[in-house]
């Protein structure tokens, strides 16, 4: 018998691969966000309208993660812009891994700005970093009340909170002051802006207060 | 489910070391694990055991678990310690200076899950 004194980290090696991911993100100029969410939420729709928004003054990029359907992927398509998706599987998150060959297979010379959109879940994905510059969290009011508050680990670090769906407050009873304070419980310091993925309401506004550079 | 990926990675590093040690088998496996990761530790021992069961060297390892406490330093105040829960039920402590309030802090400790040791038969 024997014992083998180990102290290594089972986290090391992917907490490593997103630094690297960053790193070479940087050294290729392009910033990126990773965009995290619910099922539903409308992740795709909100970075639609970024895109189309955005595309103007920025080369922009995008990588659709997703189980197994090229739903999301060919949607943003749609905008003109590059798009590779990135299927997981059975896995239910983004990991850096699969990110970086994602990354690998843009035309990075010609994008500044990467939106990384990541499967929808408001719980793993937020435990796997993939190496991004900003976070982002679109959630809705459809998803009720309490969805700050329920997923603590998801919001207390994240940089942006788009509340999406505004027009259905009223007929879902659920505020968007409400889920603010829920947040600033949780973060004092990411911004929110409440959206609606269909008109592009409130889009404008969270451009204005995104950062895009380091 | 994200701890599946994360036992995955530990059944294969502890294989790999049991291997070179030329062990028969993987007799205790002991591992730390953060509070303040999301790694929950009923499902760590679940795909732990499942995984171990279905390893060469791993049919019968006893698998022990020892809970490392999240540990904050306060910039704002100074303060070096626990965390609290909330308000807000959780059972998650929030990143929040217990002292002064502040959410500008450094975690210091319970962020990892470290392979601690491995009891093996030679």
């Amino acid at each position: 018998m024997k014992i083998v004194e180990l102290g290594e980290s089972a986290l090391k090696k992917g907490r490593d691969l997103a630094i690297e991911n960053k790193k070479f993100l940087d050294t290729k100029g392009v910033f990126a966000f990773d965009v995290m969410g619910s099922v539903g939420s409308g992740k795709t729709s909100i970075i639609k309208w970024l895109v189309r928004k955005l595309k103007g003054d920025y080369k922009i990029g995008v990588i659709a993660g997703d189980l197994t359907t090229e739903v999301d992927a060919l949607r943003i398509e749609e905008e003109g812009v590059p798009v590779v998706q990135a299927h997981t599987g059975r896995v239910c998150h983004l990991d850096p891994g699969l990110v970086r060959t994602a990354i690998e297979n843009l035309p990075l010379d010609d994008i500044d700005v990467l939106f990384i959109e990541n499967v929808g879940n408001l719980i793993c994905p937020a435990a796997v970093p993939i190496g991004v510059h900003k976070e982002m969290v679109v959630i809705s009011v459809t998803e009720g009340p309490y969805m700050i508050k329920k997923h603590p680990y998801m919001f207390q670090r994240v940089d942006y909170v788009a509340i999406n769906k505004i027009d259905l407050q009223k007929a879902m009873n659920v505020s968007v002051h409400g889920l603010e304070e829920d947040l600033r419980e949780l973060n004092p310091n990411a911004i929110v802006i409440g959206t609606n993925g269909i008109t592009g309401e409130g889009v404008d506004k969270l451009i204005q207060c995104m950062s895009f550079q380091q | 489910m994200h701890e599946f990926s994360t036992v995955k990675n530990i059944v294969e590093r502890v294989t790999e070391v049991a291997e070179k040690e030329d062990a028969r088998e993987i007799l205790r496996l002991d591992i730390e694990l953060g509070e303040l990761t999301l790694l929950e530790e009923e499902q760590m021992r679940f795909w732990l055991e499942v995984m171990l069961s279905e390893s060469r060297l791993g049919k019968s390892t006893k698998v022990v678990l020892h809970r490392i406490p999240g540990v904050i330093q306060c910039n704002k105040c100074g303060y070096k310690g626990g965390l609290e829960t909330t308000n807000l039920d959780h059972l998650f402590p929030i990143l929040k200076c217990p002292k002064c309030e502040s959410f500008d802090l450094e975690v210091t400790e319970g962020e990892d899950c470290i392979i601690k040791s491995l009891e093996i038969d030679k």
